[in-house]
């Protein structure tokens, strides 16, 4: 496996456009790379949907965020053993438990992200310190 | 994401290509609620077009397939790709949306 790492980072408004915006990036990375395995590249744009979507709903329910817009800004990177995704956003804080995200009963038509995404990665953590930081690790399984 | 809907002596076909995630998941269940407001429950998801899902596209498949059973119909999947097989498999529910290989196949000779 090569040691180059592939790097591309984005910033928008916290909208649903930027979710696609940033999904579209992964897979040019993923392209350029050109190694990643079909399930990395599924499961690792699986959760970085699911943050970046969290993300957006949170912006949008917000006061600041109907106001003026949430920016948030991430840093996609494709390493040989990692793939990492770094979200900043300047929402206010969000109240979630990433530890305690689990999926709902089988029929709930929403409430599942969070728990997909700690299903897809190895690392999820999110941070509140001058905005909210989500990072995002799975490691490359082949 | 694209939809196009089709109709079929004894079911109706919806067929998203591109991803199927948060922007475009309104859309698919808004069809799926026309079709059975239309009379018409029986509903296959034609997948093979759809690179992509995550939870949001998964919510609106539920919330089809919920809508579908109460009108005394089904949503039933046909030809889903393999990203999407695999998250299907991740979250379990392939066990309640069923994938059909083709979307003929999966009313067959009911």
């Amino acid at each position: 496996m090569n040691e180059t790492t592939f790097r591309r980072s984005l910033s928008g408004t916290a909208e649903l456009p930027f979710v696609e915006e940033v999904l579209d990036a992964l897979t040019a990375l993923y392209e350029k790379a050109g190694n990643v395995s079909a399930e990395d590249r599924t499961f690792f744009s699986l959760a970085v949907s699911e943050v970046a979507t969290n993300i957006v709903t949170h912006a949008c329910a917000s006061p600041t965020g109907q106001l003026s817009g949430v920016s948030v800004s991430v840093d996609l990177t494709v390493e040989a053993e990692n793939l990492t995704a770094r979200f900043v956003d300047d929402a206010a804080p969000a109240d979630v438990s990433v530890a305690e995200a689990k999926l709902p009963e089988e029929l709930a038509e929403s409430g599942r992200g969070l728990a997909i995404a700690t299903m897809a990665l190895d690392q999820l953590t999110y941070d509140v310190h001058d905005g909210n930081t989500w990072k995002l690790l799975r490691r490359r399984r082949s | 994401m694209k939809l196009t809907v089709t109709t079929h002596e004894g079911y109706a076909a919806v067929r998203p290509v591109g991803r199927l995630t948060a922007s475009g998941a309104p859309r698919l269940k808004q069809e799926v609620q026309k079709l059975i407001e239309s009379g018409q429950p029986r509903i296959v998801v034609d997948l093979a077009e759809t690179e992509f899902i995550d939870s949001s596209g998964l919510g609106a498949l539920i919330g089809g397939l919920k809508a579908a059973r109460v009108a005394e119909g089904d949503l039933r999947l046909a030809s889903a790709t393999d990203p999407v097989k695999s998250v299907l498999k991740l979250t379990s529910l392939d066990r309640v949306l069923k994938d059909y290989p083709t979307a003929e196949a999966a009313f067959g000779n009911e």
